[in-house]
């Protein structure tokens, strides 16, 4: 079965003056409608509005900006007409609140706001929605079998056929004789960037020491620890926070001035979408197996970084787990922005400092007026075990490969 | 922290402090008699923390109260809090006996603003506890301290808890004290006492004395070279939490699920099966190193495994059972040994437990109390948010932990919220098939709880004196 790609969507408009207020709680009062007329697509695996709030940067006043972004199935040509076929009227309502909307020329309008993508990741690449819902049902059925069935006597092997025969013979189930291909490990690729990184690596050293020597003595950490930030800001975060075990996080982070800084953040991106792209695709960040999708996306004529995560757990774990499981990968790309923890050569010290650390990633979260999410009671894990188990019921299986299908139920 | 294991019977009291100059006067005389960390007491013991309010009622300045964490400033029940502990249903604080707000607080002298101090008396046996007791209680009258809620407890036989099992066997050992035990359990001092470096290799969130008031000469400067006095220094945050044990439903659920095919009990797997949930057998002994029965060798507190050598696919030890996921040890999310352990470590808690009620030690044949019996849960920790909290939410309540759907801790991870439809099941890795139980039970309800400040006996003689 070929697979249909997962893709992500950023628009971004200018909210018309004084209306970030009326904007804000058209979104909290009509949550429930509107989630549930992006639901209709069928397409969004997670979704959200943000307002952005305005700030006066190098002198230029910088207004509130609404930020729609969905993780899709698709094309995106097609995506932006099931926006405006399925939310027509809501969009409207939304829209009127930002400059140069025109509700005759929505396509057009929406089409014009998208901004591209520094980096986007994916915990589950090419399970569309409708396959992590079949898949979803797929686990519980057979679940439900080996719970109701006698297999006494049955060698894993056997337990496997009379599961694939009692699956497959039923006709909801005909798409489950296919297999389905997720991207592997493109090792040629990762080679291939291997050979150049390693290449580089005399100059990256170089480069790590001249920002050391030039930039990173003179920064100015937030040097708070999180006890240290202001209270009704973190209240107004948690009340949105920890009701199904997932959750999203948005930040919205000025970048340090200068080419230097430029220049090393954009080869770091640059390096995270190749990495996501050959070798993080088993649903796994650099060791974070929480992650179901998240981007970075540059603001303000590249002046401010936007960062949108859709995780299990909470956001204290979340952030625990990416200091332990790539605090270099942070450090290193967000040791760019303002007021991070004092780093050392591009990728020690910043994001190991926990405590500060922990700090400034919330000094720097901003709410999420709306937040949709297709499926909130699967983890990555959950959901990428699904497919494996997909993948092994149609075929025949040695004892040690039922054994380990079997475990996996 | 010490556990006194010796000292078989305890009284905690909750109280309220009447008048911050006679309350402070109480602290100075107390301080004398509070136990430290250095020897081992012989017949009684006493120890005592704060609540934020109570440190406000004492007389602390503004400043200084803001200095210490966010999690012992809001106390323990916030919206926001009840769902990261599952703190619902029939656990909600509105079900509490003390330490709900005080919009949920049923009795307005419970609520958490009226818990200022928790004393910790310890002795030897229940005759040299209650003089001790009519001793402090007589200073308690002298300075308007009263009892908000007097919490008995003590060590059952055995060391067990009234599930019928052994507890209170893993934990950490601290580093730097003289302690010995496998080198997997020595955790950085940091985890436990403010002052010292964590498992990050930085200082913990301490409270400083941001605005002097009071003898600052007595505390320490800070470790960590701000210059300022450290009213945290060698001393923790401690959480506790009554929790009270349905053994009825706990074993009649155990029975029920492990009955013979005529219906009748077998009392053998109804043991096992409880002892899957929990990770250890009732005599501690680790399912780990014996998996299918309990060894004939008497109590033990072997805690000398893990799960990465052995037990990988958690055969013998279920991803799901209490022991397993509320310390993962080297086996966490498919890393290695050193990795997991070192990710591990970063979140684990000292315990200690009491068991209040009759002093029943349940068995499948033996599990009807005549009032309610639980036990009295309390931790200690340096980082509220980062081990007690992170455990309970992102272990224990969770339940797609690890590779699981639908499994939270079968012990403290149960919610009991009328009208929902939860599936709440537990998982027991086998071969070929996975088995499962449905429709956990809650078997543990949490009827109080409290966050506190533990200070050294520094700390509490500077605060006699603000």
């Amino acid at each position: 079965m070929n697979i249909i790609k997962q893709n992500a969507l950023t628009l971004i408009s200018t909210v018309e003056e004084n209306s970030s207020k009326k904007l804000s709680d058209l979104l909290a009062v009509r949550k429930n409608e509107f989630r549930e007329a992006l639901g209709k697509l069928g397409t969004i695996h997670y979704a959200r509005w943000v307002i952005v709030p305005g700030e006066t940067l190098d002198g230029e006043v910088i207004p509130d900006q609404l930020v729609f972004s969905s993780n899709f199935d698709g094309d995106p040509d097609v995506h932006f007409q099931d926006l405006v076929n399925y939310l027509g009227p809501i969009l409207d309502l939304i829209y009127e609140n930002t400059v140069g909307y025109q509700p005759a020329n929505k396509l057009d309008f929406l089409k014009k706001s998208r901004i591209p993508e520094a980096a986007f990741y994916q915990g589950s690449p090419g399970r569309t929605v409708r396959v992590i819902a079949q898949e979803k049902k797929l686990h519980y059925d057979l679940a439900d079998l080996i719970y109701r069935g006698n297999w006494t006597g049955m060698s894993a092997k056997q337990i496997h056929a009379k599961l694939r025969e009692t699956i497959l013979s039923k006709p909801e189930y005909s798409w489950a004789k296919d297999k389905i291909n997720t991207p592997g490990i493109n090792w040629f690729g990762l080679i291939f960037a291997g050979i150049i990184i390693l290449a580089l690596v005399p100059v990256i050293i170089l480069w790590a020491i001249y920002i050391q020597i030039f930039f990173e003595r003179k920064d100015k950490p937030l040097g708070k620890t999180p006890n240290q930030l202001d209270d009704n800001q973190i209240e107004k975060m948690e009340l949105d926070e920890d009701f199904h075990f997932q959750n999203q996080f948005s930040q919205i982070i000025k970048m340090k001035k200068g080419r230097s800084r430029a220049i090393t953040v954009n080869g770091l991106y640059l390096f995270t979408r190749v990495l996501v792209k050959v070798f993080f695709v088993k649903g796994n960040l650099m060791g974070i197996p929480t992650i179901h999708f998240a981007r970075w996306v540059q603001l303000d004529n590249k002046k401010r970084m936007l960062f949108f995560s859709n995780f299990d757990g909470s956001w204290t774990q979340y952030l625990a787990d990416f200091i332990d499981q790539s605090g270099w990968g942070l450090t290193g790309i967000f040791s760019n922005t303002d007021r991070f923890p004092r780093a050392y050569f591009l990728f020690f010290g910043g994001a190991y400092n926990e405590r500060q650390f922990l700090a400034w990633a919330r000094n720097t979260q901003i709410q999420t007026q709306l937040w949709y999410a297709a499926d909130l009671t699967q983890s990555i894990k959950n959901i990428n075990n699904n497919t494996a188990i997909r993948n092994l019921l149609n075929q025949d299986l040695s004892e040690k490969k039922a054994t380990s299908f079997l475990e996996r139920i | 922290m010490r556990g006194y294991g010796h000292l078989k019977d305890t009284r905690y009291y909750l109280l309220h402090v009447g008048n911050a100059v006679l309350g402070k006067k109480w602290l100075d005389t107390i301080c004398n008699d509070i136990t430290d960390g250095s020897h081992k007491p012989i017949k009684t013991a006493l120890n005592i923390a704060f609540s934020h309010p109570g440190l406000k009622a004492l007389g602390m300045n503004e400043e200084n109260l803001r200095a210490f964490s966010r999690e012992f400033r809001e106390g323990i029940d916030t919206l926001h809090r009840n769902r990261l502990l599952g703190d619902e249903g029939t656990s909600d604080p509105k079900n509490w006996i003390f330490g709900g707000n005080a919009e949920n607080a049923q009795d307005p002298n419970t609520c958490d603003e009226n818990i200022h101090i928790m004393l910790m008396a310890f002795g030897e046996n229940e005759t040299i506890l209650t003089e001790f007791s009519a001793e402090l209680e007589a200073g308690f009258a002298q300075h308007e301290l009263s009892i908000v809620l007097p919490l008995d407890g003590k060590l059952l036989e055995d060391n067990k808890i009234h599930i019928g099992f052994r507890d209170g066997i893993s934990q950490p050992i601290i580093k730097g004290t003289e302690k010995t035990g496998p080198k997997s359990n020595m955790v950085a001092t940091g985890e436990f006492l403010l002052g010292y470096e964590n498992e990050y290799g930085v200082y913990p969130d301490t409270p400083f004395i941001y605005k002097e008031q009071g003898d600052v000469s007595l505390l320490p400067l800070d470790n960590g070279g701000s210059g300022n006095r450290d009213l945290g220094h060698n001393g923790s945050y401690m959480v506790y939490r009554k929790m009270e044990e349905k053994v009825d439903v706990f074993w009649e659920y155990m029975n029920e699920n492990t009955k013979s095919e005529d219906g009748s009990l077998n009392e053998a797997e109804s043991i096992k099966l409880a002892s899957k949930m929990i990770g250890r057998w009732p005599n501690g002994s680790p399912l780990v190193k014996f998996p299918d029965a309990m060894p004939n060798t008497g109590m033990t507190d072997d805690d000398d495994f893990g799960y990465h050598a052995d037990d990988q696919n958690a055969q013998k030890c279920p991803f799901g059972s209490h022991m397993r996921r509320n310390n993962p040890r080297d086996s966490f999310e498919g890393n290695s040994a050193r990795k997991s352990l070192n990710l591990t470590n970063k979140h684990r808690i000292i315990r200690r437990g009491r068991s209040y009620g009759e002093p029943l030690v349940s068995t499948p044949t033996n599990h009807k109390p005549e009032n309610e019996i639980g036990l009295h849960f309390t931790c200690f920790n340096a980082d509220i948010a980062g081990q007690y909290e992170f455990i309970q939410h992102t272990w224990a309540n969770f339940p797609r932990f690890e590779q699981l759907y639908n499994d939270p801790d079968p012990i403290t991870g149960v919610r009991d919220v009328a009208g929902e439809n939860c599936v709440q099941n537990f998982t027991i890795q086998d071969n070929p098939i996975n088995k499962c139980v449905k429709d956990l039970k809650q078997f543990v309800t949490v009827k109080g709880g409290v966050y506190l400040f533990f200070p050294s006996i520094s700390a509490i003689k500077y605060i006699s004196t603000i």
